[in-house]
């Protein structure tokens, strides 16, 4: 290796973690991506993380909405979800939902818990998505 | 510089905290344990190459869902990698390893001060003390709370997220000392991070830059002793720990009782017998 490329070797893990954070603070602020998770080194700075989001699924038939409960074997899809609940997400877990449930439109919906200067929690809506037609 | 021990103690800190899914697992063990016990394949590119492997895979098929010590040890490993590349692998790692600290820090520094919304105001800490099971003894001990009430807000908050339209948002309840202990946790945390960050980015020799391994053990000694992420804390020291010239044999000495200590928090709950100890807790 070159004397240019063999100074540069002890750069190459700093840049990738620079990289990489600079990304996750991207993916946090287009994507809704949970500041704890990405290697941005955003946690423990905010109580926005995957412990305080939820995830509610309705089957969508007409004007008439169900709620449905969410089969323990989708747990792991629905953990990333909450972290990162990005349409493509959604409308999976959403499909598979549709297909477990047989209905024919599944909306998939997550939930932030955010907390006021008083401490009252209050769940809004952060992200959501349907299944296909 | 030491390298050496750096590393040992990075493979330590693998086999005592690796990957839970055991195809990870089991591969990682195999590895650091050759490193540990075979001195010359300790500088071998192949450990380190296997190593990287087997850390930095699962955080691509992973992605973006790992935690921040898992990047930071697959850095660790390509860091070690990149070092042995060159013809003074000691020196290098030692960049490698002053810079990995300083942006970890710089970054973790951007999202409490600037980028999160709720943590220079006290109300992540606030909220965090009564709600996360690492901090609950910590909130009895300090905050003034009781574990009655630490359940009775752990169970509103999973009430309001499964929806139950009973759960009233006004029973969740912050007693008097919690605003307090919040608030100098939350400057502790901020000023020990901006130590840190601060004196490994500084040039190196000069100026603030000689107090870099006060700033990362008084952050490992005291961070650690609450926050029980043990396998971060060791991460942190073994990058600290390979930037000691051959001649500091106390800051040496200081990593490795860090390094024992951050293990001995792990394994004696101390905040749960001092709570017991002192009566408190309701």
């Amino acid at each position: 290796m070159s004397s240019p490329g063999r100074r540069a070797l002890p750069w190459i893990a700093p840049a990738l973690l620079a990289l990489l954070a600079a990304l996750q603070i991207l993916l946090v602020h287009h994507a809704n991506l949970s500041p704890w998770k990405g290697g941005g080194y955003g946690m423990f700075s905010t109580t926005d993380h995957g412990g305080f989001r939820t995830i509610r699924a309705f089957a969508v038939d007409g004007s008439s909405e169900q709620r449905l409960s969410i089969p323990p074997e989708l747990r792991s899809d629905v953990l990333r979800a909450l972290d990162l609940p990005s349409d493509e997400r959604l409308e999976d877990l959403a499909a598979s939902l549709a297909r477990q449930n047989r209905a024919s439109r599944v909306r998939a919906e997550v939930w932030r818990l955010k907390f006021d200067d008083e401490l009252q929690p209050e769940l809004r809506p952060l992200s959501s998505a349907e299944s296909g037609p | 510089m030491t390298f050496d021990l750096g590393t040992r103690l990075f493979l330590l800190a693998l086999l005592l905290t690796p990957p839970i899914p055991w195809p990870e697992r089991v591969p990682v063990l195999i590895a650091a344990s050759a490193g540990l016990l075979l001195p010359d394949l300790l500088r071998s590119k192949w450990l380190w190459t296997a190593l990287l492997a087997l850390l930095a895979l699962p955080l691509v098929w992973n992605w973006p869902f790992s935690d921040n010590h898992d990047y930071l040890k697959a850095f660790f490993a390509l860091a070690a990698l990149c070092a042995l590349a060159t013809p003074t692998p000691e020196r290098s790692f030692a960049t490698s390893a002053r810079w990995l600290i300083g942006l970890a820090f710089a970054f973790a520094l951007l999202w409490k001060a600037v980028l999160s919304p709720d943590f220079v105001d006290g109300r992540f800490f606030r909220v965090t003390l009564l709600s996360d099971g690492r901090f609950e003894n910590l909130a009895v001990l300090a905050g003034g709370a009781t574990y009655e009430q630490w359940e009775a807000n752990d169970l509103l908050i999973d009430s309001l997220l499964r929806g139950d339209p009973d759960a009233n948002a006004h029973d969740f309840t912050e007693p008097s000392g919690n605003r307090r202990l919040a608030g100098g946790l939350t400057w502790l945390t901020l000023l020990s991070e901006f130590a840190v960050a601060l004196t490994f980015l500084w040039p190196l020799g000069r100026g603030p830059s000689r107090l870099r391994h006060v700033a990362l053990l008084v952050f490992a000694v005291g961070t650690y002793s609450i926050a029980t992420v043990r396998g971060f804390g060791w991460l942190l020291l073994a990058l600290g720990v390979s930037q000691c010239e051959p001649g500091s044999r106390r800051t040496r000495l200081a990593y490795l009782g860090a390094f024992a200590l951050i293990g001995i928090y792990h394994a004696v709950p101390w905040t749960g017998w001092l709570v017991e100890h002192l009566g408190l807790g309701g």
